[in-house]
C-alpha cells in the first residue's frame, strides 16, 4: 500500500511538474507576443472565396484588463473606437458623437463579420491564469520543434473556449499554431502564425491566419505592421476621453 | 453652365479622396450617395437625391482641433415639382444662425449646401472647450431619447444620422476614466439661450447620468439616464421632467421616459426592444386622422421634448447578417393609443470596400374613421464613403 501511495505521489508530482512546465511555457509565449503592455498597428483581412474586405486599426493594451482599439480604415468605419476596462466595454461612433455601453458577452461575438471574436482582439481572458496546462506531445511546425500544450479552462473561469491546443516552439517560445474548441469540444477555428519579423527587438510572427473549422475556404488574416512592447501606458490611458481623441 | 458647376461639386469630392491623409495635421473624409425615394399614399411620387458629405479636421497645434462638416444635396423629381415650397423646406434649419443655402431652387430641382458642424475644440489635459456648431449627443437608448436635449435623433431619417449640430459653447471636465461633467450654453429659437449641465459616472458597471437645463422663454428640465447590462442583455433608459417657466402660460408639465433592452445572440442575430411613455401624447380624433398628411407627421423635426405624438410607444427590431456583406433588419413601431403602426425592412449590401447599397421600406398605417390610412415609402441608396 505504501508503495502504491508513494508511486501515486510521484506520479502526482511529475504531473504537477509537467503542469508547471507547461504553464511556464504558455506564460513565456504569451509574454513574448503581448508584453506587459503593447501598441499594435495591424491590418485585418476577411477573406472569402469570392471577396475580401480589409480593416486597419491601432490598438493599445495593458495586461488582460485594459484595451483600446481604433479603426483607421475603411472610410465608413474610420474613427470608431472600442474601450475595455475589466467588465466595462464601450463603443464610440464619431459621426454621431455617441458612446454605447456593451455587455461583456459581446466579447465572444465575431468582430465585424470576421472569424475572430472581440476577445481575440481585446483579450479578456488570460491564457495563463484562466486555464490549466498539460504538455501532450512534441511536434514540428514550420521547421520548428514545438511542444503541443492542451489548455483546459479552470473552474469558474470566465472564458469563451472549452479547450485550446497550442503548439509553442521550444527554443523561442512562439505560438505557431493553436486550435480553439467550444464547450462541446467541437473545433471552432485554427490559428496559424508565420512570417517571423523583428518588432521592438522581439522576433515574432507578423502574420496570423484564423481558419474557421466550419469552412476551410474562409479565413481572417491579421498582418502586424508595427508592434511596441512594454510601452509607458497606465490604466488612466484607457479612458473615454482618449477613446474619442485617438487617431 | 450650372450643370457644370454641379458636376464640379461631385468631381471635387472625388479628387479630394486622393488627398486624404497625406498630412496628419489635416484630415478629410466623407461620403457621396445617390438615393431614390418612391412614396405612395393616394398617388405615386418619386424623388432623387445626390447627397455629399465633406468632413474636414485640422489640428494646427496639439491642443487644438478645428472641425468643419458640410452637407450638399441636389434633389429633383416629382416630390420637388409638386411642392412649391420644397426648396424653402429643404433649406430650413431650426437654428438662429442660418448656415444653409440654396444655390439654386428651381421648380423641379434644388441644390443646397449646409454647414452642420463648424467648431473649434481646445483640450487642456482633462478639460475640453468646444465653441461653435457641434453635435451634443446625450442619448442612452436607441429610438426615443428624452435626454438628448440638443440634437434629437430621428429613426425615420436614416439617411442623416449625423443630424444638424447646435450652436453652443460646451465645457467638459473628465473627472475620471469613465466620468465627466459637462456645461453647455446653446442658442435656441429667437433670443432664447439654453443652459444645461450633465454629470455622467460609472458605478457597478452601469453608466449613469443626471442632467438639467433651463431655457429662457421656455422651460426647466431635469433628467436621468443609464446604460448597463444584466448578464448578456443590455439595459438602457432615459427620463426627463419638464416644467415651463411661469411666463409661458400655454405650456404644461411634461414627463417622458424610455427604456430599452437589446441582446446579440449567436451568429450576430440581434433583438432590440424599446418602450416610451410621453405624458403629452394624445389620442388623435379618428375624424382628423384621415386628413393628416402622414409624411408631414413624421418629417417634422423631432425634439427631445416631443419625440412622438402618442402616449405609449413600442419599438421592436430584429437584425441578422446573412453574410458579412449582407445585413438585414426588420423594425416595427406601435403607437398604442392611436392604433398606428410603422414597419421598416432594411437590406444593406457591401458591394466593394467603400461602396454600399441599401434598400429600406417604411410603411405607416393608422386607423381613421372609415378605413386605415396607409403610406408606403421605398428608398434605394448607393453610398460611397471616402
Amino acid at each position: 500500500m505504501k508503495k502504491v501511495l508513494i508511486s501515486f505521489m510521484v506520479i502526482l508530482l511529475t504531473v504537477q511538474c509537467f503542469a508547471q512546465d507547461a504553464k511556464q511555457i504558455v506564460a513565456k509565449a504569451d509574454e513574448k507576443f503581448r508584453g506587459k503592455s503593447n501598441f499594435t498597428e495591424m491590418t485585418l483581412e476577411v477573406i472569402r472565396p469570392k471577396w475580401t474586405r480589409s480593416y486597419t486599426m491601432k490598438s493599445w493594451s495593458l495586461g488582460n484588463e485594459y484595451s483600446l482599439v481604433v479603426i483607421t480604415a475603411p472610410a465608413s468605419d474610420k474613427g470608431q473606437a472600442f474601450l475595455k476596462r475589466s467588465k466595462d466595454l464601450w463603443s464610440w461612433n464619431p459621426a454621431i458623437n455617441r458612446m454605447v455601453k456593451m455587455p461583456p458577452s459581446m466579447m465572444s461575438q465575431g468582430w465585424m463579420g470576421s472569424d475572430i471574436s472581440n476577445d481575440d482582439l481585446m483579450r479578456q481572458s488570460s491564457l495563463v491564469n484562466d486555464y490549466s496546462h498539460t504538455i501532450k506531445a512534441t511536434e514540428t511546425i514550420g521547421g520548428k520543434t514545438c511542444s503541443k500544450i492542451e489548455l483546459i479552462p479552470v473552474e469558474d473561469a470566465d472564458v469563451i473556449w472549452g479547450k485550446i491546443n497550442m503548439w509553442i516552439s521550444k527554443d523561442d517560445y512562439l505560438i505557431l499554431k493553436a486550435e480553439y474548441y467550444d464547450d462541446e469540444m467541437d473545433l471552432v477555428h485554427t490559428e496559424k502564425a508565420s512570417e517571423i519579423k523583428t518588432f521592438d527587438g522581439r522576433e515574432i510572427p507578423s502574420k496570423l491566419e484564423i481558419i474557421p473549422a466550419s469552412d476551410e475556404s474562409q479565413r481572417t488574416v491579421m498582418y502586424f505592421k508595427s508592434m511596441d512592447f512594454d510601452i509607458s501606458v497606465t490604466e488612466g490611458f484607457f479612458s473615454q476621453q482618449n477613446m474619442k481623441t485617438v487617431r | 453652365m450650372r450643370k457644370i458647376i454641379i458636376l464640379l461639386v461631385f468631381i471635387c469630392s472625388g479628387i479630394a479622396i486622393q488627398a486624404q491623409d497625406t498630412l496628419k495635421k489635416f484630415t478629410f473624409d466623407g461620403y457621396t450617395s445617390f438615393m431614390q425615394t418612391v412614396i405612395t399614399d393616394s398617388l405615386w411620387m418619386t424623388q432623387s437625391m445626390f447627397h455629399n458629405r465633406l468632413n474636414f479636421n485640422w489640428y494646427p497645434i496639439k491642443v487644438l482641433k478645428v472641425n468643419l462638416e458640410v452637407r450638399n444635396r441636389f434633389v429633383y423629381g416629382e416630390m420637388v415639382t409638386m411642392d412649391y415650397a420644397f426648396g424653402e423646406k429643404l433649406s430650413f434649419e431650426d437654428r438662429p444662425i442660418d448656415l444653409s443655402h440654396n444655390w439654386f431652387s428651381k421648380p423641379s430641382w434644388v441644390l443646397n449646401s449646409m454647414v452642420d458642424r463648424g467648431n473649434v475644440e481646445l483640450t487642456l489635459n482633462k478639460f475640453q472647450l468646444t465653441l461653435g456648431r457641434q453635435r451634443i449627443n446625450w442619448a442612452r437608448t436607441f429610438v426615443w431619447n428624452p435626454n438628448d436635449i440638443f440634437n434629437s435623433y430621428s429613426y425615420f431619417d436614416f439617411d442623416y444620422s449625423e443630424r444638424i449640430g447646435v450652436d453652443a459653447i460646451r465645457a467638459v471636465l473628465y473627472t475620471g476614466v469613465s466620468s465627466q461633467v459637462e456645461l453647455v450654453a446653446s442658442l435656441g429659437k429667437d433670443t432664447s439661450v439654453k443652459y444645461a449641465g450633465l454629470y455622467k459616472f460609472n458605478v457597478f458597471n452601469y453608466d449613469i447620468q443626471v442632467l438639467g437645463s433651463f431655457e429662457n422663454n421656455s422651460d426647466w428640465t431635469a433628467g436621468l439616464g443609464f446604460e448597463g447590462f444584466i448578464k448578456s442583455v443590455s439595459l438602457r433608459g432615459e427620463a426627463n421632467y419638464y416644467k415651463p417657466i411661469d411666463s409661458v402660460g400655454f405650456m404644461h408639465d411634461a414627463f417622458l421616459g424610455s427604456i430599452g433592452i437589446d441582446k446579440i445572440f449567436k451568429h450576430d442575430f440581434s433583438v432590440q426592444l424599446e418602450f416610451m411613455y410621453n405624458s403629452q401624447g394624445k389620442k388623435l380624433p379618428k375624424s382628423l386622422v384621415q386628413y393628416i398628411d402622414l409624411n408631414e407627421l413624421y418629417s417634422t423635426p423631432i425634439t427631445a421634448k416631443n419625440p412622438s405624438f402618442d402616449r405609449f410607444n413600442l419599438f421592436v427590431n430584429i437584425s441578422k447578417p446573412i453574410t458579412p456583406l449582407v445585413s438585414t433588419s426588420l423594425a416595427w413601431m406601435y403607437y398604442i393609443e392611436n392604433n398606428m403602426f410603422f414597419v421598416s425592412p432594411n437590406v444593406s449590401v457591401s458591394l466593394k470596400e467603400n461602396l454600399s447599397l441599401s434598400f429600406v421600406g417604411q410603411f405607416f398605417s393608422v386607423a381613421a374613421e372609415k378605413e386605415r390610412v396607409n403610406v408606403l415609402m421605398f428608398f434605394g441608396r448607393l453610398k460611397h464613403s471616402f
